[in-house]
């Protein structure tokens, strides 16, 4: 129990003036009385009777029930409460004492009330049955006594007290776990925000990712176009010299012949031709010409073969799930990958019996690009600077339900530091501008989206290997399983 | 011997140099030219017979073409540095800047890339 000095405010409501002070005598006197001390020490909880009292009155006089409706009003309305009031049962003219009390609760429901009665105006049942059930309300009987009215107050002014603590405990504790929902909420709201951005910011890496690998393919494509474009034009060039240079020869010898079945002198046309023939490097030519011919051919072959790699990597219609054939893709994929590799490793290709798999082929082959390349960075690693190569081997498998496309190389492996990070978005062991990191990150989104899995084995020094595994039914037929 | 230019080519791709072979035939009476598929190949040709012209492709495994024309330049600075590429990153394509004396980009007509040949023999 506090022992701070407080003022409590105690309303008295009495028509006899003589009542009023009494009152005063009995509780607005300093208590100098050792047995009040010792009283009120017991009802406050202190140990000994040597602390002060500490509880004093102030005493506010209304004579009528309407007065004590506008003194307790206009407390309120400044900001102040009375702890508690005495009211008189029977005050003429105005409002009986119940009427008075009903009036005040209304008014202020947390005042405590002594009712003074001379005789029974009302029983108790009836008082009940008037105000209800409350425990704000003690009986005393006039003539009362100054220690019940004293003891009275007294503990009234402290059940006041504690009541005005719970409540602004109370309110305290309610405003708190409002201002503490309305900050779960806004948390809420901003996760829900955040949450969006976040898909927002994965479909635009997983386009930024396609961007940078089409970038990058588009210059690897370009070179793989120019080279044999190179060389089909020039071998193409020299066949048409070629061809004027035997047309030439044969120009000659067919002059010959006609001279020689018209019966003429041949010989000098024969030398003429021989020259030709001499000049043009005639055994030169037998050589090369089917040879080049051929090499024109290769060359027109391999632009045509990246043209239609291409077509197939990066069709537009590939978003959407539809039956694949998955060897097919892996195909197109390394192909128009071969400019990432073909300085540094030589790719083997093991392509197993696949059923036809339902999937997304477009990202399915942007994982697997990402493996290759990340492929040949790590065999780079390894033999950059040196006359060695590495090998690549993408192989393809079906195991039961699932299609495998595994991804190896002998490079230079993944150390233990580093294997939990690597599917995380932004991690890189790349030169700043060669890689945004996003690469495995959004490979394993991928494939997670399809309800496969993408995982690796590597072993420092020896290689690495990457595994893609996706339904062959397709994700849908994933997401039931499932549920 | 001979007052016969010489050119040698260089690139990784066996069917590129079997092509420039077979176009530069007619020039064979003024040229004398070899063909290596590599930078370290191209080196040992240069230390034993000089070279007024060498062409190279710049992507390559091992020394890639910018990285062969410096050592060119530093070695036989006298000898004319061409570029001949399909593609290469932007900086293999910024070194072999500084040390090409013409860039010419595949696929080049081989009349340009003779003319270019022919200009630098002045």
């Amino acid at each position: 129990m506090t022992s701070t000095e407080a003022t409590r405010r105690v309303l008295i409501v009495d028509d006899n003036r003589a009542i009023h002070d009494d009152f005063r005598k009995i509780l607005a006197a300093p208590a100098q009385d050792a047995d009040l001390d010792a009283l009120e020490a017991h009802l406050l909880g202190e140990a000994t009777a040597q602390v002060a009292p500490t509880t004093s009155f102030e005493l506010v006089s209304a004579y009528q029930g309407q007065e004590a409706h506008a003194l307790v009003t206009a407390e309120r309305a400044a900001g102040r409460r009375f702890a508690l009031a005495f009211v008189d049962m029977r005050m003429p003219p105005g409002l009986d004492g119940l009427q008075t009390i009903e009036g005040l609760w209304a008014i202020d429901p947390d005042l405590q009330i002594v009712i003074c009665s001379a005789f029974s105006d009302y029983s108790w049942s009836e008082i009940r049955a008037r105000v209800g059930e409350r425990d704000g309300l003690l009986i005393i009987k006039k003539p009362f006594d100054a220690i019940e009215v004293t003891q009275c107050a007294h503990a009234l002014a402290a059940k006041w007290e504690l009541a005005r603590l719970a409540r602004v405990h109370l309110d305290d504790l309610e405003a708190r776990i409002r201002s503490r929902t309305a900050e779960l909420q806004a948390t809420n709201a901003r996760l829900a925000i955040q949450m969006r951005e976040l898909a927002q910011m994965e479909s635009d890496l997983r386009l930024a990712q396609k961007l940078e690998s089409v970038g990058r393919l588009a210059a690897g494509i370009a070179h793989e176009i120019n080279t044999p474009v190179q060389y089909a034009s020039d071998t193409a060039t020299f066949l048409r010299d070629a061809f004027t240079d035997l047309i030439q020869v044969a120009t000659g010898h067919a002059a010959v012949s006609r001279l020689v079945v018209d019966g003429h002198d041949a010989v000098a046309a024969a030398r003429a031709a021989i020259d030709a023939e001499a000049e043009a490097d005639l055994p030169f030519m037998l050589d090369a010409v089917p040879q080049a011919a051929d090499q024109v051919l290769e060359g027109l072959g391999r632009v045509a073969t990246i043209v239609r790699a291409m077509k197939v990597f990066a069709h537009p219609g590939q978003l959407d799930v539809a039956v694949t054939d998955l060897n097919r893709a892996v195909e197109s994929t390394v192909t128009v990958a071969r400019n990432e590799y073909r300085y540094v490793a030589d790719l083997r290709l093991e392509l197993g019996s696949v059923p036809p798999v339902n999937c997304r082929v477009g990202e399915i082959n942007q994982a697997i690009l990402n493996l290759v390349v990340n492929a040949s960075h790590a065999i780079s690693d390894v033999v950059e600077g040196t006359q060695r190569r590495g090998t690549i081997v993408v192989s393809t498998r079906a195991d039961g339900d699932w299609a495998c496309v595994s991804v190896s190389d002998d490079g230079c492996g993944i150390p233990e530091t580093i294997r939990d990070k690597i599917f995380d978005p932004f991690f890189t062991t790349k030169e700043v501008g060669t890689g945004t990191g996003q690469g495995l990150a959004l490979a394993r989104s991928v494939i997670a989206s399809h309800g496969g899995t993408l995982s690796f084995q590597s072993t420092v020094g020896h290689g690495t290997t990457f595994e893609i595994r996706i339904p062959i039914a397709g994700p849908a037929a994933v997401r039931v399983e499932a549920a | 011997v001979t007052g016969k230019a010489r050119v040698l080519f260089v690139d990784d791709d066996e069917a590129v140099l079997k092509g420039l072979r077979l176009v530069t035939r007619g020039l064979r009476a003024r040229w004398e030219m070899e063909f290596v598929t590599g930078g370290v190949d191209a080196l040992s040709a240069m230390r034993i017979r000089r070279f007024d012209v060498v062409v190279s492709d710049l992507r390559m495994p091992g020394m890639d073409g910018a990285a062969l024309l410096d050592r060119v330049h530093a070695e036989f600075p006298s000898t004319v540095r061409i570029v001949l590429s399909g593609y290469a990153e932007p900086d293999v394509l910024e070194r072999a800047r500084r040390v090409a004396h013409t860039m010419l980009a595949k696929p080049c007509a081989h009349l340009e890339l003779c003319a270019a040949i022919e200009r630098s023999m002045g």
